[in-house]
């Protein structure tokens, strides 16, 4: 037995459009029928409005409402139909410092840019099967902070898993001998910098 | 939904139902569905050339400010950082693997610093031709060995400037 996605509303926010595009075509092939985009903060909002999705991924930097500002705004504002829906934040940012003042806004998962299939997948897992209580304080209204220890969390990188086999690679072909030239002479030129 | 009031009765702790999982049952997605979405990924076709160049267009715009004497503060760090997250960001979903390598170092470089001086603009730029090189040459993929020395070299230039610059530090004692 598998999850049935079908069923669940999932709302994609990204100014990029191929990022969009991506992004929704991976949730369709997980089997997620209803999927709804948004190039911007405003235009998600009132999707949210009307589609009160089960959960909602978006960017960070978009103009002229970013990703934080929407997550406050479904957070707070009384017109949005369910307050403690599900907002997964996908950035290139990862420092703890951002990671937290995205939590302070109220994102509940953080999806570090660029990310495989299995990221995004298991943000899903995570918020289906261990979803965080709410905390209300007054000054902050979101999901706990405290679910687990990995607010530094970056993300596998793609180049740790591919560093072996990268050092196995010697270029075959013209246009990688060409490549190589190219990055030999820059690694040589970098060795002086901050010297 | 239960709420329940913590001990100094001012913070509310809040469940709400768990809808969601009502609605898609148990068993997650088999491996071949991930593999699937991750073929999709690897194989999408998009030019990210023309994203990257207006990118850099804009990183470009900012760190001339820098250089032309402009107030050296945090919006203008910002500024800088933007278009820096895009590539790196963007550069490895869309097959420019170095590119978002390169992008990540000097975003996390920025991101520890307090302020762009003089051995951080070198490095910065540094950064910045390395990546207009990538572009330009349309030097997709991870660049193989060389492409990781290269990485390493930036990587190296950046713990010499801290080395050199132990007071200019963002990250918070203890982090």
């Amino acid at each position: 037995m598998s999850y049935t996605l079908n069923k669940a509303k999932i709302l994609i926010v990204d100014d990029m459009k191929p990022m969009l595009a991506l992004t929704q075509s991976v949730l369709k092939i997980f089997g997620f029928k209803n999927v709804f985009v948004a190039g911007g903060g405003e235009e998600a909002f009132e999707i949210v409005c009307k589609e009160d999705p089960d959960i909602v991924i978006t960017d960070w930097m978009m103009s002229p409402m970013d990703g934080l500002e929407l997550a406050s705004v479904i957070r707070r504002n009384p017109a949005a139909p369910n307050p403690y829906v599900p907002i997964i934040m996908m950035t290139g940012f990862s420092s703890r410092l951002r990671v937290e003042n995205a939590r302070d806004k109220g994102i509940t998962e953080f999806l570090v840019k660029p990310f495989s299939s299995q990221d995004l997948y298991k943000r899903v897992v995570q918020i289906i099967e261990r979803p965080r209580q709410f905390v209300d304080s007054g000054t902050f209204f979101g999901p706990d902070r405290r679910r687990k220890a990995s607010a530094d969390y970056k993300g596998p990188r793609r180049r740790g898993k591919e560093e072996k086999e990268e050092e196995n690679n010697t270029p075959k072909t013209e246009e990688q001998k060409r490549a190589a030239n190219i990055l030999k002479k820059l690694h040589e030129e970098t060795k002086n910098i901050s010297n | 939904m239960s709420d329940e009031k913590s001990s100094t009765g001012k913070v509310r702790f809040i469940n709400p139902p768990n809808t969601l999982k009502i609605k898609v049952g148990t068993g997650g997605l088999n491996d071949a569905t991930i593999k699937r979405s991750q073929s999709y990924i690897n194989d999408v076709k998009v030019d990210f050339a023309p994203y990257a160049k207006q990118y850099l267009e804009e990183l470009e715009k900012q760190s001339a400010l820098l250089q032309k004497g402009a107030q050296n503060n945090a919006e203008l760090k910002e500024k800088i950082i933007a278009p820096i997250m895009q590539l790196k960001a963007h550069g490895g979903m869309f097959k420019y693997q170095l590119l978002s390598d390169v992008a990540d170092i000097a975003l996390q470089f920025l991101e520890a610093i307090n302020e762009i001086n003089d051995d951080a603009s070198n490095i910065l730029n540094a950064h910045k031709n390395t990546m207009k090189i990538i572009v330009k040459n349309n030097l997709t993929g991870n660049g193989g060995s060389e492409g990781g020395k290269l990485i390493r070299e930036l990587d190296k230039a950046c713990k010499r400037y801290f080395l050199k610059h132990k007071k200019n530090s963002a990250i918070p004692k203890g982090r």
